[in-house]
């Protein structure tokens, strides 16, 4: 079976891109290999340069996917395999792939322009301020989730922190033999790597036991430090590192999942209303982007693809394998942790019957399945170490059933790996926050210019970032975090959805029938999603307490508001007609 | 000629992701090349910059931090976009 479902994932992703995204490529974006792209019309070897699509994708792929496409997929298994695979099938190839796709060339068409400037051309200057707006709480609730769903990885398994500190240090040590001696390179990444291997081996032998709120203080710390250190120290030695780390980590699981040819133990489907969002019985439609984000669609990409993509591609031809491609290759990386916990993930539970005793879960009736396990999984997944747990679980077990690395290894080999990109997710979120606050008091320059310096001083705003989140984490549980943060990514989504889909029909006239591919995701997605957030909001946020209840719930009541203000925008750019929109290049 | 099309293929997407993992590193490399350009040459938008004198003896040596200077001048109406493209989630 789960040979099968990896089979079948390629072949869906085959044969959309092959069908599906080709036709988009020549219908909706026309892309002309004859029509210079800003990499090549405005080459000078800083921002804009061509770089072969082959590594561009690797590139752009290594920016979209982190945590998340592990995470919400994980989480998700609440609903059964079976939905959780549909959405992220379906959301990748008709709503993800779409958005980062057209994000991508709509920002080709613009000299390279951020998707955000993008709107601001042809929606209205306000429409660019919105995007901000959402960008920034969704960056501050990037950090209170990540930095939950590290604390718990560290609880669960001591060996993770261990290995995961080792892992800084031999980034550090590596990061100094690459560029202040005359080893290099080469010499760097080999000590690295070998560092990288005894840190792994340390966790197993010497865990650390810390409790969630120590992890929470400390992890404070690294943040704000992290995001003002020089790059070369830390930030990009440890990324540098990560890529040796996502790949390996690939290619063991793609290996092993293919050739595992195991049954599946998960129930295909629990029930329509699992207990997942906040701990409160959640209905599918519409609380499903509030669960899987990354892994079927992400606003951030929008970002990525738009903001240095865009500036590298070397030919319009080449763009589809980068947006529409890449976005693929993260929906498989969601497939292979579905399939993990789907064939391990009640082994998983069964190890921890114990503790599953001591919060009075019945295991026999987990293991029925039906409405019990999914009002119960996400509780249950608790007692080994929250949704990550059966992944992590189910991962090592893929890779001693098939290559015969040793469990422990590997399941700390896993932790390191998610908590790998938490820590990357969580230093360059903090850095980007701090630019985005300095961004948004912009207006207070001229009028205010000691106020403006104070609020702009990158200590203010990288600690302000951190004070939120970290706060934010410490009142309240991933269930409510998580969701919050996956809404407000799908709405960014959703906004440049809506903006590619006015480029789409104004600027490039799609026929008829193509407009629709852009502007039905677009509309689905700004229904479902602000639907989601008003059932967030009347069903889970007052149920919660103190800092947690009003701090979410004012960020989803602003974020609401603007919503509103942006689909007027939309409708009133859709109106316009294309007079007004130019492409510059 | 498949196996060499993969093999190309893995080949790139192992040479992408170690150039995500230093893309930010030439960012912060750009902006101290653009400082530096501007400490010798601001007066070009407006900044007090050193000696005449000394700024043409150092001009020879800024084509690239010129370069850089033009490009960051060119996309200033953009700077968020610039770098949120640097974020990984």
């Amino acid at each position: 079976m789960s040979s099968l479902i990896v089979l079948i994932a390629a072949a869906i992703y085959l044969v959309a891109y092959f069908t599906y995204g080709k036709r988009l490529e020549k219908n909706v974006v026309k892309a002309d290999p004859n029509r210079p792209t800003p990499a090549v019309a405005l080459k000078d070897g800083v921002d804009y340069y061509p770089a072969h699509p082959f590594v561009l994708y690797g590139h752009h792929f290594a920016s979209i996917a982190g945590a998340g496409p592990i995470l919400g997929p994980a989480m998700a298994m609440a609903w059964g395999w079976l939905p959780s695979l549909m959405w992220v099938w379906l959301g990748n190839i008709f709503i993800g792939s779409i958005h980062d796709y057209l994000s991508l060339m709509a920002s080709v068409r613009y000299e390279g322009k951020s998707i955000q400037y993008v709107a601001g051309k042809i929606m209205s200057k306000r429409t660019s301020y919105i995007f901000e707006l959402f960008v920034y709480f969704a960056l501050i609730l990037v950090v209170a989730a990540f930095t939950v769903t590290l604390a718990q990885t560290f609880v669960a398994d001591p060996s993770v922190p261990t290995a995961s500190i080792g892992f800084i240090i031999a980034a550090v040590i590596s990061g100094y033999i690459m560029y202040r001696t005359s080893w290099g390179m080469k010499g760097g990444t080999v000590i690295g790597l070998i560092l990288v291997a005894l840190s792994i081996w340390l966790g197993y032998v010497f865990p650390i036991k810390l409790s969630t709120q120590t992890w929470y203080v400390l992890t404070f710390i690294y943040i704000v430090f992290a995001a003002a250190l020089p790059v070369w120290i830390l930030l990009q030695p440890r990324d540098y590192l990560n890529a040796y780390i996502l790949w390996v980590g690939l290619i063991l699981g793609g290996i092993s999942f293919l050739f595992l040819a195991k049954g599946f133990n998960f129930p295909a489907y629990t029930t329509f209303s699992p207990n997942i969002v906040g701990g409160k019985p959640s209905p599918f439609w519409p609380t499903v982007p509030l669960v899987i984000a990354c892994g079927a669609l992400s606003g951030f990409h929008s970002l990525v693809a738009s903001g240095t993509s865009s500036k590298q591609l070397d030919s319009e031809l080449s763009g589809l394998l980068v947006g529409y491609g890449s976005m693929f290759t993260e929906g498989f990386l969601s497939t292979i942790v579905i399939i993990s916990v789907a064939v391990f993930g009640l082994s998983a539970l069964e190890g921890a019957a114990d503790k599953l005793t001591q919060m009075n879960i019945n295991l026999n009736m987990l293991k029925a399945g039906g409405t019990y396990l999914g009002q119960n999984y996400l509780k249950s997944a608790g007692a080994v170490g929250g949704p990550l747990g059966p992944f992590y679980f189910g991962y090592a077990k893929g890779l001693e059933s098939i290559l015969g690395i040793p469990f422990k290894i590997g399941r700390t080999f896993a932790g390191l790996w998610v908590s790998c990109f938490v820590l990357t997710t969580l230093d360059t979120t903090n850095r980007l926050a701090r630019f985005a606050w300095a961004e948004i008091f912009e207006p207070l320059r001229e009028s205010s210019p000691g106020l403006y310096a104070f609020i702009a001083n990158r200590w203010v705003g990288s600690l302000i970032a951190a004070i939120f989140g970290v706060g934010l984490a410490w009142g309240g549980a991933l269930s409510l975090l998580w969701p919050a943060f996956a809404g407000a990514n799908q709405l960014l989504a959703s906004i440049a959805l809506l903006t590619v889909a006015v480029w789409v029909t104004n600027v490039q006239k799609a026929s008829a029938g193509y407009k629709w591919a852009a502007i039905i995701p677009a509309m689905f997605l700004w229904l479902t999603v602000t639907v989601a957030l008003f059932w967030y909001l009347v069903a889970v946020v007052p149920a919660q307490a103190g800092i947690a209840k009003y701090t979410i719930g004012g960020m989803i009541v602003v974020m609401l508001i603007l919503n509103f203000w942006l689909l007027y925008d939309f409708s009133k750019a859709l109106k316009r007609g294309s007079q007004l929109f130019e492409p510059t290049t | 000629m498949v196996i060499k099309h993969i093999i190309d293929f893995l080949k790139g997407f192992s040479q992408g992701l170690k150039e995500n993992a230093i893309s930010l590193i030439e960012l912060e490399c750009a902006e101290y090349e653009n400082l530096f350009a501007l400490l010798v040459v601001g007066g070009l938008v407006g900044m007090p910059s050193p000696p005449t004198t000394l700024s043409l003896r150092l001009l020879p040596f800024l084509e690239h931090e010129l370069r850089i200077m033009t490009s960051m001048t060119l996309n200033l109406d953009d700077a968020f976009g610039r770098i949120a493209g640097y974020f990984e989630a």
